[in-house]
């Protein structure tokens, strides 16, 4: 009779034995991110974003001792837009972690790779994450595009395409203390894009990075992406 | 070109493990196969993304027959002078070049352009708007709609269910289950997803088969270059949105048609979000040649005519996509440059795809 009463409880939880999904809120300054709106930064510059899209790979867990589990093999695709917004981690071991590392982009290896190796709704499928860049090989780490509201009739755009090796974003963030993973959010505050250790006007570099060798531009939107994330424990 | 490797792959493998899941899965519910069905079988070039055949409609020889039979069926129509092939027509990969918007029965007229017919199996919606996602669904818009075949269904049907030719063909496909709108559905699904176009001169030239002429290879460097004269970087920014191998990033976009004054809605119709509105599925440029008139309404007749748009037509409106809108207006590509933009596009027709429809053509027009 016990097994009847508990084999429900036991099937459920041996089917999501390792899964983790792990939300990314993306947040602007104090408020929600909301896209085709007006969004003011700490400056008083306006923004209107219309696509932010970007890739998650490499993701370790660290324990308080220092040893680490890496999640081989698992990529994302985030697009908030889309409501794409969360990390679903597999093969999660258990354990108390206390840091969560991962990079913005995908390593140099996995870069190179053919994409149309890719199954359909892989996060590196060129048609399902709109971030293989063709022309030079490769992937856009991270797309922001949008434009700064019209100043006397005219709209001016920016779009910032982050790719290239050098510019993997590694990021580490704290996780909270005494919380499960499963109960943890990570929060993308998307206004530090501008406003990090770099200073930038969205206008900066005439609005424009593809990323190209010599570019000064997306090595500073580097920087500053990988000062833009945190970890909270999830409100209940 | 990048690669030299020749690579394809059989679908049939995949295909049997379809069939392996549809005995399995079906047995119970819905088998909707015959007892001795013949796999279909084609090649797929390594150098697509892995399309996304579904899972419970593996393709067979008899289904692709059926499906075919009803595509250049004009009985599908109320009237019996419309086939599906009359918008889309083998000489013209499967578009149609003849009229801006094709006329249906009676010779009403709707307001969009006949799209292209292939590579559908990486499709990721259907029509200018993407209102729907999946074929087998989607092929009883133009039946059902008033300006194209203007057939009710339950009126087709009664006509299919009683025709011994479709009978038998039904038979074959689907064994002995009753000829229902959902078997015809998917039968025009099974033929839909077998048009594959994947070899063209620039298909060849990346495995090493054929080079390039000079001028060519001058389109495709444009074709796939940034335009940022600020920093000496005056490409014609095509790969944004026809970037990969399929020539399309499946998305939708406001290309600057209109100055946020068009009557045509395009995706905002469907989704009803502001920021789409003009916006309108980005097509593939493969067979770009063979598919004029160009856009969702046909307004341009010729490929220079589009390269026109593009170097210092685009309108701004508040949708208008980023990606063109930095533009600010104009490009200004020399006129050797637009002829070579023109060249590579031409290097995306598939000779082989469009004898391959045209043959279908004759072959289901034979009594």
């Amino acid at each position: 009779m016990w097994f009847m009463v508990l084999a429900p409880w036991l099937l459920a939880n041996i089917a999501s034995a390792g899964e983790v999904a792990l939300p990314v809120r993306h947040s602007f300054g104090l408020q929600q991110l909301r896209f085709h709106e007006p969004l003011v930064l700490t400056t008083g510059s306006l923004v209107e974003l219309s696509r932010l899209e970007y890739l998650i790979s490499n993701v370790r867990l660290v324990r308080a001792d220092g040893s680490s589990v890496t999640l081989v093999d698992q990529y994302f695709h985030l697009n908030p837009l889309e409501e794409k917004s969360s990390l679903n981690l597999e093969k999660v071991p258990d354990g108390t972690w206390h840091e969560l590392v991962f990079d913005v982009g995908v390593s140099k290896e996995t870069n190179h790779l053919d994409p149309a190796r890719w199954p359909a709704n892989h996060a590196l499928n060129p048609l399902e994450c709109n971030l293989h860049w063709s022309w030079q090989g490769g992937y856009v780490f991270m797309a922001i595009e949008g434009s700064v509201p019209p100043d006397k009739g005219v709209r001016q755009t920016f779009l910032y395409h982050v790719g290239t090796d050098s510019n993997l974003a590694n990021i580490c963030v704290g996780l909270p203390a005494d919380t499960p993973l499963a109960q943890t959010e990570i929060i993308f505050h998307v206004d530090r894009i501008w406003n990090g250790p770099s200073k930038l006007s969205p206008l900066e570099g005439g609005g424009l990075t593809h990323s190209a060798a010599g570019d000064t531009l997306a090595p500073r939107i580097v920087r500053n992406v990988q000062r833009s994330f945190e970890a909270r424990k999830r409100a209940p | 070109m990048h690669r030299n490797r020749k690579h394809l792959y059989l679908w049939a493998g995949a295909a049997i493990l379809g069939l392996a899941w549809a005995g399995i899965v079906g047995a119970v519910s819905n088998p909707q196969l015959p007892a001795s069905p013949t796999l279909y079988r084609m090649t797929i070039s390594a150098l697509f993304p892995p399309p996304s055949f579904p899972q419970d409609n593996p393709l067979t020889e008899e289904g692709v027959a059926l499906g075919k039979k009803l595509f250049f069926d004009k009985g599908l129509s109320s009237d019996g002078t419309v086939s599906c092939a009359t918008c889309h027509r083998g000489n013209d990969a499967f578009a149609d070049s003849l009229h801006a918007i094709t006329p249906g029965v009676a010779g009403e007229v709707g307001r969009r352009n006949a799209m292209p017919l292939f590579n559908l199996a990486w499709r990721r919606g259907f029509f200018w708007d993407g209102r729907t996602t999946v074929i087998r669904e989607q092929v009883f818009h133009p039946i059902t709609d008033p300006k194209e075949m203007n057939q009710p269904v339950d009126g087709l049907m009664n006509r299919i269910a009683k025709d011994p030719g479709y009978k038998k063909a039904f038979a074959a496909a689907f064994g002995t289950k009753p000829i229902t709108s959902a078997t015809l559905g998917l039968a025009l699904e099974q033929f839909l997803l077998v048009q594959i176009s994947q070899d063209s001169k620039f298909d060849r030239a990346r495995r090493g088969e054929t080079t390039f002429t000079q001028q060519e290879e001058r389109g495709l460097e444009l074709f796939f270059t940034e335009y940022d004269p600020g920093r000496g970087i005056r490409g014609a920014d095509c790969f944004h949105c026809h970037g990969n191998t399929l020539f399309t990033t499946e998305r939708f976009a406001n290309n600057g048609l209109d100055a946020g004054d068009g009557k045509d809605l395009g995706r905002f119709e469907v989704t009803g979000r502001e920021y789409e509105k003009w916006c309108f599925k980005i097509p593939s440029l493969r067979n770009v040649e063979l598919t004029p008139p160009y856009m969702h309404d046909g307004r341009f007749r010729t490929l220079e005519e589009v390269i026109e748009h593009y170097d210092h037509g685009v309108k701004e409106s508040r949708t208008l996509d980023p990606n063109l809108a930095k533009h600010q207006g104009a490009i200004n590509l020399s006129p050797e440059d637009k002829q070579a933009l023109i060249a590579f596009l031409k290097t995306l027709t598939d000779e082989a795809f469009v004898k391959r429809a045209k043959e279908q053509e004759s072959q289901a027009q034979k009594p």
